[in-house]
């Protein structure tokens, strides 16, 4: 089952909203909680990656009996440099952005933390895509 | 028993829900399913459904309904005739149903007036609670940890935010620690002690008959404020006895009462009334259970709705840094609750006005709190919360997926305006009652009336 989401831009009352509705539907498939809740933190994080530096995009999620496999697609410019996004406490985002609270540069670390695999290709000016994979655990409650 | 008998609480008793139908009174106008928050509710034949599986007693439908068809269910006053010691165990906004006029001594008074032969203060497990969840944030590291003070909110978690049952504190609420505390200072007696939770709360008429997190309560029944407000009104509106003491020590002035025989008592009274319970008295409205914790990053909400979006927030992730959340079901805390009769903003205020604690000068003397050996020898929970699968669609994986790829198909196919007039809340709820043989394809108004 593929389920897609648009994110907007900068739009940080809708932010969340993906990562709210496939926790809605992992409970109903009845995984364990704490899967579901690495899922949502690390969707929430990739939403507010593309709503913060992406300039928005989409999210395709695919759930199936291997595991779960999300991925986030923009169209922004880009990470320069993926190994140093990837530090916690980096990060680009602008004043405006570290004022409301967001952008502590957590974002892709916790993504790592979080995915049981996590993919980024990206190309300056031409956007960024993420992928995450999380595995369904056999016989874990 | 001096009550009278009243009409305005159903007293039909139902093993597991306080929240009840009042089929006559429904007209199918789809208000209570748009609002319930666990999308319990559905119209069919022309009045609502509970389903009652999904419902976590939190009143929102007795509060939405236009026709006053969804009515809370209490346990009848009657009940008490079969117990010798009557023991009233109000809940801290019981002392704002009457105004600012009446002090706390004036409800104690009128509560013996009105048949109990002892009260006991639910604010004084609201203390030990307080106590226990300082004690649980200095030696336990999880954040943020949530109270499980509101049996909504617990029940909530329990069906809609698995992954937080971790982060409820273990502590039995506060009215249950009040009666087991009641019946043990009454000690071991030949006659029959009854507990009596006076509540605004529905979901604490469920919780005395199903607990969670523990076997089983101290409460003997659960009677609402709409059942004893107008006896209570009475009593205090009532001239003082002429000759009776008018002291300020109000205990000692009961008990020389009771000495002269102003109330024919068989039993004289045992438990004292207690002072300096402002803290636990504040627990009645929202920000009430923080005043009296006094520690940092912590947060209060109020409001099923906004309990949930606070959840949600928290399952994200992104709000780690709060060390602790206060969260009540009910708008403006347990005032709000749904068997209250005062005004929710009302109650708040005098509430506010009456215990208004100053913190500047250090916290209150204790009335007699247990030690903390004590307390977590018998007010934590005893029992593990387990997650209540009612939303999993099935326990097989394979058949879950299946279901889920079907409701997300026909999902497709719906209008997406959440009209209600199929008699579920949203076409998502719609799509799921059709996989599981809930409704049918054919409820839907607006794909009948297009073909």
């Amino acid at each position: 089952m593929i389920i897609e989401y648009t994110i907007p831009r900068l739009d940080f009352s809708a932010a969340g909203k993906a990562s709210t509705d496939m926790k809605r539907r992992l409970t109903q498939l009845g995984l364990p909680p704490a899967l579901i809740k690495r899922v949502a933190i690390a969707m929430y994080e990739a939403e507010m990656n593309i709503a913060i530096h992406g300039g928005g995009g989409r999210a395709e999620v695919e759930i199936s009996h291997d595991g779960i496999m999300t991925r986030f697609i923009d169209h922004g410019p880009g990470i320069a440099d993926i190994e140093l996004a990837m530090q916690e406490g980096y990060s680009t985002a602008p004043e405006e952005i570290r004022d409301m609270g967001f952008g502590a540069g957590m974002g892709l670390p916790n993504m790592k933390k979080n995915a049981d695999e996590l993919i980024i290709q990206s190309e300056l000016n031409k956007g960024t895509t993420v992928q995450m994979y999380f595995k369904l655990p056999v016989g874990e409650q | 028993m001096n009550f009278e008998p009243t009409n305005q609480t159903p007293h039909i008793l139902h093993p597991f829900h306080s929240v009840l139908l009042d089929a006559d009174l429904c007209v199918g106008c789809t208000t209570c399913i748009k609002f319930c928050p666990t999308k319990a509710i559905r119209v069919r034949n022309g009045k609502a459904k509970i389903f009652e599986d999904r419902c976590i007693d939190c009143g929102e439908c007795i509060r939405r309904c236009p026709k006053g068809a969804k009515k809370a269910v209490s346990d009848p006053l009657f009940v008490m005739d079969a117990y010798d010691i009557k023991v009233a165990l109000p809940a801290p906004s019981l002392y704002a149903q009457f105004g600012t006029a009446y002090a706390q001594e004036n409800i104690f008074n009128a509560l013996l007036s009105a048949g109990f032969d002892e009260v006991f203060d639910v604010a004084w497990g609201a203390l030990v609670v307080t106590e226990m969840t300082r004690d649980i944030l200095a030696h336990e590291a999880l954040r943020p940890r949530i109270s499980s003070a509101c049996p909504v909110v617990v029940r909530l978690i329990q069906q809609r935010f698995p992954s937080l049952i971790p982060n409820l504190m273990p502590i039995l609420p506060p009215s249950e620690i009040a009666a087991r505390e009641a019946r043990r200072r009454l000690g071991a007696s030949s006659q029959k002690i009854g507990i009596f939770f006076l509540s605004p709360c529905t979901a604490k008429v469920t919780s005395v008959r199903a607990p969670l997190g523990y076997e089983e309560s101290a409460i003997d029944a659960v009677f609402s404020f709409g059942d004893i407000y107008a006896t209570l009104k009475r009593a205090l509106e009532s001239p003082p006895i002429p000759g009776r003491p008018n002291d300020e020590d109000t205990a000692s002035a009961f008990d020389h009462c009771a000495q002269k025989g102003w109330r024919e008592k068989q039993h004289p009274r045992r438990l004292p009334i207690m002072k300096h319970l402002e803290p636990g008295m504040g627990w009645a409205r929202s920000d009430g259970e923080l005043d009296a914790l006094q520690i940092e990053n912590a947060v209060s909400v109020d409001g099923i709705s906004n309990v949930i979006d606070l959840f949600e927030a928290i399952e994200n992730g992104n709000i780690d840094s709060i060390q602790y959340i206060e969260a009540l079901a009910c708008p403006g805390g347990c005032v709000g609750g749904p068997m209250a009769v005062e005004n929710p903003h009302i109650a708040r205020a005098t509430m506010r006005q009456r215990y208004q604690h100053p913190f500047e000068q250090g916290t209150p003397p204790s009335p007699e709190l247990p030690t903390r050996e004590q307390a977590h020898k018998t007010f934590l929970w005893t029992k593990p919360l387990v997650p209540n699968p009612v939303l999993v669609l099935d326990t097989d994986l394979s058949k879950a997926l299946q279901m889920a790829e079907h409701i997300e198909h026909i999902r497709k196919q719906l209008p997406g305006i959440d009209c209600g007039a199929c008699g579920a809340p949203d076409c998502d709820a719609f799509a799921e009652d059709i996989v599981r043989n809930l409704s049918s394809v054919e409820e839907c108004r607006l794909l009948t009336r297009s073909t």
